[in-house]
């Protein structure tokens, strides 16, 4: 779904999309973040902090903004590479680099800042998202919101089913249910509430 | 078909739990069925959506504790290593280093000899003995660098602790304490606060058990950190979490309290009583307690005459004047609560904990109390290097 322009000029298009540029200490850490490593994510720390954190201060920002843009292009970055079609065409720090670039951009131009920046690294210019995305992003904001509405212990009984994958007994014994009957009946009460405000959340918008 | 019967046929057919019979059945009615179908599309937008959210919920977590340890190896970094070199020259300059202070590594060279041969003296005499020293000394040496950071036998002796990170075991030692047959453990945040990987210890009769844990949430006010154990030999069953009994008000001034900690490999008993309610310079968190501490007594829990849990001894100011300080429990509470409202892996736990209603231990004596509570303390021991890297 994300593709991402030339690097070099001296690079054909269709080399950039078939000869990723990869080292394999890149491939590892790839992996370590698919699976969410705390450790791995220090890492993108250590390789791209410095630098992002430079451009903002040098382009009208704080260390606060640094610091927040940093860790949004985390979670943007965690979630790219683990899309199935995913192709490192770069290495990884430039492009973490490059989603924070285009994230800080983003922000001034909302503020109505200017926009002639100054960059201290190289970078790849990312495409703007299409409009599967933003479909994808609307849903997602509904469903952060609906669970705020749901509140506990609704949102912590669904956790517990569908996302720690525990048997009704389980839940019955954790939530104080008095039988893994009673535990399911509330677990269907709480997913309906949570469907109920979730798409009404995403018809209103 | 009600709801709740048509939802149980679409969860069973999502989560693949149908008989083929029954999956041939469902996928006919679905075939036919409008609001099925429409109800089918819902069910999973919701499941997928319901994923996202908590994957990513769980990302950020991860996120926000790699950015943490980041930032406080950031801040131990500019406060030990002062500017006389840019950062971008570090790869350059060690052999400049050896050059220029060659004469004051020599006199650390020599200290170090005098020290070694004096240890070994000790040794002879008595094993425990060099132990309690060594703390005292680990303790005693990060309050010197911050009072004396240009002092530059110092300086040499960080930037080559700095140059040569896989020979580094500057550990740290300190005591938490179990809170949960989930692995959760509390201790103080500064003990914590550097560390890339800590080990939680614990001498008993028949064997030394050692356990590895990882930070999950720490407030930097309240001087309180919650470690996890992540260990495959953490066997919840072996610890009776049924003495423990944390209060939520205050105790009296004069009430007798006691600790158990590891100021050295050995489990330590401390006795006094609650001198003031306030803290070092007034803090209102904490307890002021007529506890001999010793280093290494911090985050050990701080008992009523009851066996309630009623404070985390922070020790920091030990050095001062023979006092001892404790985070009051009622902001342990809420540490505890707040993490509970965010977490939901750590609400249950929290439950329980609430949920107990009495002082178990209220008519032991003392060292029936500390038979019972001593199981839930360890030592907690804190590497700056992680062990992977």
């Amino acid at each position: 779904m994300h593709r991402f322009g030339k690097i070099e000029s001296h690079v054909s298009p269709t080399q950039t999309s078939t000869m990723p540029i990869q080292s394999s200490t890149d491939e590892q850490l790839l992996e370590g973040i698919r699976r969410g490593d705390t450790a791995a994510i220090l890492q993108l720390y250590k390789m791209s902090y410095h630098s992002v954190e430079h451009f903002i201060v040098q382009n009208s920002g704080s260390e606060a903004d640094a610091q927040d843009i940093f860790q949004e292009a985390l979670i943007v970055l965690c979630e790219k590479v683990s899309q199935p079609h995913f192709m490192l065409t770069s290495s990884l720090s430039t492009l973490l680099y490059s989603i924070c670039r285009r994230m800080w951009l983003k922000r001034l131009r909302d503020a109505k800042r200017h926009l002639d920046v100054d960059d201290f690294q190289e970078f790849i210019p990312l495409e703007e998202e299409n409009e599967d995305w933003e479909a994808m992003e609307q849903q997602r904001r509904a469903m952060h919101r609906a669970m705020e509405e749901l509140g506990s212990p609704c949102k912590e009984l669904l956790k517990a089913y569908y996302f720690e994958h525990r048997s009704m007994q389980e839940i019955a014994d954790l939530f104080g249910y008095t039988n893994a009957k009673n535990a399911k009946n509330q677990k269907y009460k709480c997913l309906q509430r949570l469907k109920r405000y979730f798409f009404k959340i995403l018809d209103v918008k | 078909m009600k709801w709740e019967e048509r939802i149980t046929w679409i969860e069973g057919y999502y989560e693949q739990r149908l008989s083929e019979e029954e999956r041939q059945h469902f996928e006919q009615l679905l075939a036919t069925d409008k609001v099925l179908q429409k109800e089918w599309e819902d069910y999973c937008t919701l499941r997928q959506n319901m994923e996202a959210y908590w994957k990513s919920q769980q990302l950020k977590k991860r996120i926000q504790q790699a950015g943490a340890l980041f930032f406080a190896e950031k801040k131990q970094q500019a406060s030990t290593q002062e500017k006389p070199f840019g950062a971008d020259a570090a790869p350059v300059r060690k052999p400049k280093v050896w050059h220029y202070h060659l004469s004051s590594m020599l006199i650390a060279a020599s200290v170090a000899a005098v020290v070694t041969v004096f240890a070994i003296n000790f040794y002879k005499v008595n094993t425990l003995e060099v132990k309690q020293q060594n703390y005292y000394q680990a303790l005693k040496r990060d309050i010197d660098e911050i009072r004396e950071q240009n002092a530059s036998l110092i300086k040499e002796r960080e930037k080559e602790e700095e140059d040569m990170p896989a020979l580094r075991q500057a550990n740290t030692s300190a005591t938490a304490f179990l809170l949960s047959a989930e692995g959760y453990v509390v201790t103080t945040y500064h003990a914590v606060e550097n560390a890339r990987s800590m080990q939680l210890v614990q001498y008993r009769e028949q064997d030394t058990i050692q356990l590895d844990a990882a930070l999950v949430h720490f407030d930097k006010t309240l001087d309180l950190a919650l470690l996890k154990i992540e260990d495959t030999a953490f066997q919840p069953n072996e610890y009776d979490l049924k003495s423990l009994r944390l209060i939520a008000g205050t105790i009296d001034l004069g009430e007798e309290v006691f600790t158990l900690a590891y100021p050295r490999e050995d489990l330590v008993y401390g006795v006094g009583a609650v001198s003031a309610h306030t803290g070092y310079e007034g803090d209102t968190l904490a307890y002021e307690i007529s506890i001999p501490v010793n280093p290494g007594n911090s985050g050990s829990p701080l008992f009523d005459g009851a066996g309630r849990l009623v404070g985390v001894i922070t020790g920091k100011h030990t050095q001062s004047e023979g006092a001892a300080f404790a985070v009051k429990s009622t902001y342990l509470w809420q540490f505890l609560q707040h993490i509970a409202e965010a977490d939901s892996s750590f609400a249950a736990c929290w439950q329980h904990l609430v949920a107990q209603r009495y002082a178990p231990l209220r008519y032991y004596k003392r060292p029936a109390q500390i038979k019972a509570l001593r199981p839930l303390v360890f030592e907690l021991k804190t590497y700056s290097q992680s062990a992977l890297q």
